[in-house]
């Protein structure tokens, strides 16, 4: 049975050739890791190009693809989006990605989506231009700011509360509600929280709780 | 647009102008490395330019450029052995930016590890009449390597091939063939168009099919120390069958999509910096799904 976070290579290499051709997949000891370029394109011709390799093995901790630029040009800083330690690229919050494509890992989606959004943004920042979504603050803010724009709450307490029950193997409906009411959930927001779980996982929430409690705790 | 324009076109896009700031650039870099190492070892080294650039084979996107650094065989003040030699040049360096090893290069960076794409390569002449050269070599069977820039751009600029071997070098860094090395890439090309007088897009896909078919064929001696210098551990089979899988993959794209397919479009021409934003912007607002970065 194939696991949400396997991929099968033979499709892959298909619809790379197609859409991607200058990204080859490498399958070693270690697993597949894609290695090349990407254009970014417009109106029909190449504007810029970046070198990158993206590691695949690490789908297999549910995490997701090790992203890095390869050939030296975009400085290993954190305002640049660049992990200084490892040289990988943040090139989103795994939350919002999980959220946004829920079920199998789709390679191509994750190229077309965060992967691309990130490269045009390093090519806009490297010419004195800002990144065309925004940014998501950095380590804890980053992972609170989304909090408050997915829950749809106001401060760091109310995110994390609603991430403690998020993270909960089976929500009860005796637990007071995170929404700051006092009320029990069954009576409160029953059905949102409902659907927000099946958008945000237990294992995810209870991820994203770790990092934000961690990085808090290191921040002071 | 034919298959020769197409190809020339991309050419002319990857060539440093003379007048154009990245050479200019490139230039003052290797002027600020040279001032480094005459700071410390003054008029003894014989500073120059090698590689692709000296053999006029660079491509912009693809190039790193090396930088020989070669003593005289009677300094005595550098060091006694090739690894003292290697070992003071790098220390040199290290005093002025961020440093990495290679087997017989030192890549050089900025502090924040931005790539220079300089690679200086520390020497000692054998001896006074000939160009011939020892390196250090910190991999592989034998601690030094016998080379001669010379006969290295000789070999390459009377090949009759330089175009070819610009356009697979691209080929080599766009799909990120980091096992196949330039310098034997150089080589494999050399041998397989030994003759061609064909056109360039000819001369690519004997090239590209040659390494998908018969990679173990192609037999390569490296000009400056034929009998010396192993090159089998450059091209042995591991190499070989990552070269034959990209290449396959390759000629597959030329065949479904012709050479722009598997070369990528043209650049546009060249823009001022609001036009590319402007174009960048236009490439981001397709994207489908986009995301913010974050930092952990």
């Amino acid at each position: 049975m194939k696991r949400d976070y396997e991929v099968d290579l033979n499709k892959l290499r298909v619809e790379l050739a197609a859409r991607y051709p200058n990204l080859q997949l490498y399958t070693g000891d270690g697993g597949p890791i894609l290695r090349g370029s990407l254009p970014i394109e417009h109106a029909g011709r190449e504007i810029d190009r970046f070198f990158v390799e993206i590691d695949l093995r690490t789908l297999c901790t549910r995490e997701l693809p090790a992203v890095r630029e390869t050939a030296g040009r975009i400085p290993h800083e954190t305002r640049r989006h660049v992990n200084a330690k490892d040289g990988t690229a943040c090139v989103c919050i795994p939350a919002d990605y999980f959220v946004q494509h829920p079920g199998p890992f789709d390679v191509m989606a994750f190229l077309d989506g965060p992967v691309m959004s990130y490269f045009i943004g390093q090519a806009l920042v490297e010419q004195g231009d800002t990144w065309p979504q925004g940014e998501w603050g950095h380590g804890a803010d980053g992972l609170v700011q989304w909090g408050r724009k997915f829950f749809g709450c106001a401060s760091r307490d109310e995110v994390l509360r609603f991430l403690e029950i998020m993270a909960v193997r089976e929500m009860k409906g005796h637990l007071v509600c995170p929404c700051g009411s006092g009320v029990r959930i069954r009576k409160c927001h029953v059905s949102q929280l409902r659907l927000l779980r099946e958008q945000l996982t237990p294992d995810r929430a209870r991820n994203l709780l770790e990092q934000i409690k961690q990085q808090g705790r290191s921040a002071l | 647009m034919t298959a020769t324009e197409y190809l020339n076109a991309l050419l002319a896009s990857q060539t440093l102008e003379e007048d154009s700031q990245e050479l200019k650039d490139l230039r003052t870099r290797r002027d600020e490395i040279e001032a480094v190492l005459r700071k410390e070892f003054g008029t003894s080294p014989k500073i120059r330019y090698a590689g692709s650039y000296a053999k006029g084979t660079l491509v912009k996107e693809a190039y790193d450029l090396d930088i020989v650094c070669y003593f005289p065989r009677d300094d005595a003040d550098v060091g006694d052995t090739l690894q003292q030699i290697y070992e003071k040049v790098r220390k040199t360096l290290e005093k002025a930016y961020s440093v990495e090893a290679k087997p017989s290069a030192i890549r050089v960076k900025s502090r924040e590890q931005v790539d220079f794409h300089v690679d200086v390569i520390p020497g000692r002449f054998i001896d006074e009449k000939t160009d011939d050269v020892f390196l250090y070599r910190s991999a592989g069977e034998k601690q030094r390597l016998k080379t001669n820039i010379e006969k290295h751009v000789a070999h390459v600029k009377d090949s009759g091939a330089t175009d070819a071997i610009r356009i697979m070098k691209l080929w080599k860094t766009r799909n990120g063939v980091t096992t196949l090395k330039t310098f034997v890439l150089e080589l494999l090309a050399i041998e397989v168009l030994k003759g061609s007088k064909a056109a360039v897009p000819d001369q690519v896909i004997t090239a590209l099919t040659k390494l998908r078919d018969e990679p173990e064929k192609i037999k390569i001696e490296d000009p400056a120390n034929p009998s010396g210098n192993d090159l089998s551990e450059l091209w042995n089979d591991s190499v070989r069958s990552v070269a034959s899988t990209v290449a396959g993959s390759s000629l597959a794209t030329i065949k479904s999509g012709g050479l722009e397919a598997a070369f990528g479009k043209l650049p546009e021409e060249k823009k001022d910096s609001v036009a590319k934003v402007e174009a960048l912007r236009q490439a981001a607002r397709v994207v489908p799904v986009p995301t913010r970065p974050w930092c952990r």
